[in-house]
């Protein structure tokens, strides 16, 4: 019975680090998608005025520290609401880093 | 001989000569190992053994000679493949550099923007990169800003999953094998070549980096290995497929860095991420410690280390599939 619900814990795991993959990729395109539309310039270069180049960096950065907060939030709380469930444990320190 | 058959032809010949020379250098790397006294410990076994950590020595021996023999025989020099060998050997002395000596963790990233530069500097990049829903933008001027950044965040990245034993290098196997797949599907033969040398050595060193280790990769290794994965993405053009590619390795190293406000030295760390106890992994519960992906995996339920590292390539995977449906359905 424990080892059947080890099992179904390491499936859940997956599939739930699967979704999160998920959101992560779609919240890159979309990203790439906002940041390609106000930053990139479509075709050849045009001379454009300083204040219209300043706005579209500014929006990019924007997008970028937006998505960047969005990102850490939402592994946060998969991290502490979707995959963790409350246990006890003790146990010798270690890290995971092998080398 | 016809173009299709003179490209199989090379790219055997570069898998197989960087493969062997990989499992030739192994004894080679032991023994300047235990010259030079670079061994790790192995913390999450019980036994606790001391592993060789400099094995990342053979792939980068192996892939760079093997790519010199080979250009050499089929005509392939030249400037892209000059500045593959430069960047990716400079990203390996950083990470030697490191197995050496602790780099300080804000030169590191330094160093390693600056290993990007011959790609810059010898040309070897298409400023017109292929971006989803959009097509083909010009970044003629972006584009080699974003050349240095890229190679410190993947370089970064690679490091970062480099935790458990074979965990880097499988997952490394899954990315490399869908950018050699991408650009084999568009016909990119340099591209696809250099990604075959890479797996050859990758495909030798895997057999010494899985559970129980005899060799870990090391800073040299990890480094070589996103070094070269970012040259290709560069050189081939799939810079975004790379990118989700590694999309959970990106998300290991961003969530470390995030937690830990910044770059520092991992052995500065207060918490750590995860917990050993007779073999197996847990995580920390504490909200101190650095959210990685391997806390993420055993937050539910504890793992050993080779559950773990089956975990992380099934993922890998996923997230490969993810590449391959954005080059080949979002991508115009």
């Amino acid at each position: 019975m424990n080892a059947m619900s080890n099992v179904n814990d390491k499936i859940f795991t997956v599939c739930m680090l699967v979704l999160f993959l998920l959101i992560v990729w779609g919240m890159f395109l979309c990203v790439l998608y906002l940041a390609s539309v106000f930053v990139i310039p479509l075709g050849a270069p045009s001379r454009e005025p300083l204040l219209l180049s300043i706005y579209r960096i500014g929006a990019t950065f924007l997008i970028l520290t937006v998505w960047v907060i969005v990102w850490h939030r939402l592994a946060t709380f998969w991290l502490y609401r979707v995959l963790r469930r409350d246990k006890g444990h003790g146990g010798s320190k270690g890290n995971d880093s092998s080398s | 001989m016809n173009d299709n058959m003179s490209t199989i032809l090379l790219l055997l010949t570069s898998f197989i000569l960087s493969a062997i020379l990989s499992y030739v250098l192994m004894p080679l790397v032991k023994s300047l190992a235990r010259k030079v006294n670079l061994f790790g410990i192995d913390v999450h076994k019980s036994w606790r053994p001391l592993v060789p950590k400099i094995g990342g020595l053979s792939v980068f021996i192996g892939v760079t000679t093997s790519v010199m023999i080979t250009s050499f025989l089929f005509n392939m020099v030249d400037n892209r493949v000059l500045a593959f060998i430069i960047s990716t050997g400079l990203a390996a002395i950083v990470g030697l550099w490191e197995d050496f000596r602790e780099l300080n963790p804000i030169l590191k990233p330094v160093l390693l923007a600056l290993a990007g530069l011959p790609i810059v500097f010898m040309g070897a990049y298409y400023p017109y990169p292929n971006l989803p829903f959009v097509g083909k933008r010009m970044l003629t001027i972006l584009y080699p800003i974003l050349v240095p950044i890229a190679f410190t965040i993947v370089t970064n990245a690679i490091n970062s999953m480099d935790v458990l034993n074979g965990s880097m290098t499988f997952t490394s196997i899954v990315a490399t094998s869908t950018i050699f797949l991408i650009n084999l599907m568009k016909y990119n033969v340099l591209p696809a070549y250099l990604c075959i040398s890479l797996l050859g050595s990758l495909a030798v060193f895997a057999y010494y980096n899985k559970y129980p280790a005899k060799f870990f990769p090391g800073n040299v290794g990890s480094l070589y290995v996103g070094a070269c994965l970012i040259s290709i993405a560069i050189i081939g053009s799939v810079e975004i497929a790379l990118l989700i590619a590694i999309l959970p390795q990106i998300t290991n190293e961003f969530h470390i860095i995030y937690s830990m406000r910044g770059f520092r030295s991992a052995k500065n760390l207060l918490e750590r991420p995860v917990f050993v106890e007779n073999g197996m992994l847990s995580a920390n519960p504490s909200k101190k410690a650095p959210l990685t992906l391997v806390r993420m995996l055993t937050s539910r339920c504890s793992l050993s280390e080779n559950e773990a590292v089956k975990m992380l390539v099934i993922i890998s995977t996923i997230s490969a599939a993810l590449a391959l449906i954005t080059e080949f359905f979002f991508i115009k």
